[in-house]
C-alpha cells in the first residue's frame, strides 16, 4: 500500500527547535518523529511512501541513509512550499488508484506524534513538552525497545546508562540510553534525558526535555525547559537563549571552533579523561557503602502521578 | 544605562545586555555613584537582552558589597532571557528579584 508524509516546514510557534533542526527530525525518546510515523506506516501494511520535504531536505535524506533498513520503499519530494492534505491527496493518490491506505490515513501531516492528535506538537512549547511526556508511556512500551529497564513505575532507563552514587531521580523520568549522571545530581520528576545526555555534578533538572548528545553543567539547573545544545528554550514563558559559556550547556558532539588551541591539546586530554575515569572508578571502589539503594541510586518516591501502581 | 537617586536609593535603568563587553564599566559606574548613605540599591533589568556569567558576577558582587554596607541590592523585574539565565546558573536564588509593584521607587 502506499501513502504520503509531509513533513513540518517551518512553524512560527517553534522557531528556535526549527532553527536547529528539521522539525521532522525531532527526537522523541531515543528516535526521531519521522521513524515513529513510519514505523507507524508499515504497521499499516504501507510498502511505499512519499515523503514530502520543504525544510532540511538534505538532512532528512541524509538521515534516511544512515542505514537503516526500512523494508519500504520511500521517494523523497522536495517541495518549494509545504502542500496541505488536499493538495498532496489531489497530486499523488489520484481518483480511482489502488493500493492506498483509506483516506484520512493515506496523507499523513507530522504535526503529531501517530495516533495522538490531541497533543499537537508545533502550536507551541509548553503543547510540545506536554506532547512528549503524554507519549513517555507508549515509547516505553514499544515491542522493539531493545535493553530499556522499568527500574521503578514511571522510571524509564535505557541501555549503557550511568548513575553515580547519590544520584536522585524522581518519576516520572525517561533516561535514554548512554547517559551519564554526575555525584549529586537531582533528575525529575517530568525529566525526559535523550541518548547521550551528560548531566554533571549536582546539577538539576525539572519538567524539562534535555536533547541528545547535550551536556548539562556542574550545579546548573534546568526546569520547565527545553534543551538542544547550547539553546535553552522555557517552555512556560517561550523564551529561548543561547549559552555561550560551554561549562554550563553545550552539545557534546559540536566540532571545536577553528582555530581553537584545545584541539591542540585534545588528543593529550582524552588520554588523560581516560586514567581519571580509572582513577575515578579506584577511589569509588574504596568509598564505605552508602545508605543509598543497592543499585547505586535513590528512587524519590515523593511525586508520582496518581494512576502509578500503589497509590490510592 | 542611566543612574537616578533618591534619598537613600540608588536605582539603575535602561541596562540593555550585562556581559562581557559591558559588566565592568556597569560595576564600577554603579560603585562610583554610591555613597554612604546609600542604603538600596536598585536595578532594573527588565530590558536586559542578555545577561551572561560576567554580569552575573557583578550583580552578585554588587549584592556583596551592599550587604557589607548595611544594605541589600534588589533585581527589579528581569526580562524573560535574563530570569533564563539567572535560573541556569542558580543565580536567582542568591539575588533578591522583586516586582516592580514590590520596589521602592517606581
Amino acid at each position: 500500500m502506499n501513502a504520503v508524509l509531509i513533513c513540518p516546514g517551518k512553524r512560527p510557534a517553534l522557531n528556535a527547535v526549527g532553527d536547529i533542526l528539521p522539525l521532522a527530525l525531532l527526537p522523541v525518546m531515543g528516535r526521531t518523529l519521522l521513524e515513529y510515523w513510519l514505523d507507524y506506516l508499515f504497521d499499516h501494511g504501507v510498502r511505499q511512501v512519499f515523503l514530502v520535504v520543504t525544510d532540511g531536505a538534505e538532512q532528512v535524506r541524509a538521515w534516511l541513509a544512515q542505514g537503516t533498513q526500512w523494508e519500504m520503499r520511500i521517494d523523497l519530494v522536495e517541495k518549494e512550499r509545504e502542500p496541505t492534505a488536499a493538495e498532496a491527496r489531489a497530486e499523488y493518490h489520484k481518483n480511482g488508484d489502488t493500493g492506498w491506505l483509506p483516506e484520512p490515513g493515506d496523507v499523513s501531516v507530522l504535526n503529531c506524534l501517530p495516533g495522538a492528535p490531541e497533543y499537537p506538537l508545533f502550536e507551541g512549547y509548553a503543547g510540545l513538552f506536554e506532547a512528549f511526556k503524554h507519549w513517555l508511556p507508549r515509547a516505553a512500551t514499544a515491542p522493539d525497545r531493545i535493553g530499556l529497564h522499568k527500574i521503578e513505575p514511571e522510571i524509564w532507563v535505557g541501555l549503557r546508562s550511568h548513575f553515580s552514587k547519590d544520584v536522585v531521580i524522581e518519576s516520572p523520568c525517561w533516561i535514554g540510553e548512554d547517559v551519564f549522571i554526575g555525584s549529586g545530581a537531582i533528575v525529575g520528576p517530568g525529566a525526559i534525558l535523550e541518548d547521550g545526555v551528560v548531566i554533571s555534578a549536582g546539577a538539576r533538572v525539572a519538567d524539562s526535555f534535555v536533547g541528545p548528545h547535550t551536556r548539562v553543567g556542574d550545579f546548573t539547573e534546568i526546569t520547565r525547559s527545553l534543551v538542544f545544545g547550547n539553546c535553552l528554550i522555557n517552555w512556560h514563558t517561550g523564551s529561548a537563549i543561547k549559552v555561550e559559556e560551554e561549562f554550563l550547556l553545550c552539545d557534546i558532539q559540536a566540532p571545536f571552533p577553528t582555530g581553537y588551541v584545545g584541539q591542540l591539546f585534545g588528543g593529550a586530554m582524552a588520554a588523560n579523561g581516560l586514567r581519571l575515569k580509572k582513577l575515578s572508578s579506584f577511589c569509588n571502589s574504596l568509598r564505605r557503602p552508602s545508605r543509598l539503594d543497592e543499585r547505586g541510586f535513590s528512587i524519590s518516591r515523593t511525586l508520582r502521578s496518581p494512576n502509578s501502581p500503589g497509590v490510592p | 544605562m542611566n543612574l537616578e537617586k533618591e534619598g537613600d536609593i540608588l536605582r539603575v535603568n535602561r541596562v540593555k545586555a550585562l556581559d562581557a563587553t559591558n559588566s565592568s564599566e556597569f560595576q564600577r559606574r554603579t560603585i562610583s555613584e554610591l555613597e554612604t548613605t546609600t542604603k538600596w540599591l536598585e536595578i532594573n533589568m527588565s530590558q536586559v537582552r542578555h545577561l551572561d556569567c560576567f554580569g552575573v558576577g557583578v550583580l552578585i558582587a554588587l549584592r556583596d558589597l551592599m550587604r557589607r554596607r548595611g544594605g541589600e541590592l534588589r533585581v527589579l523585574e528581569p526580562s524573560p532571557p535574563a530570569q533564563q539565565f539567572m535560573e541556569l546558573t542558580r543565580a536567582s536564588r542568591l539575588l533578591k528579584i522583586v516586582k516592580f509593584e514590590d520596589a521602592i521607587v517606581c
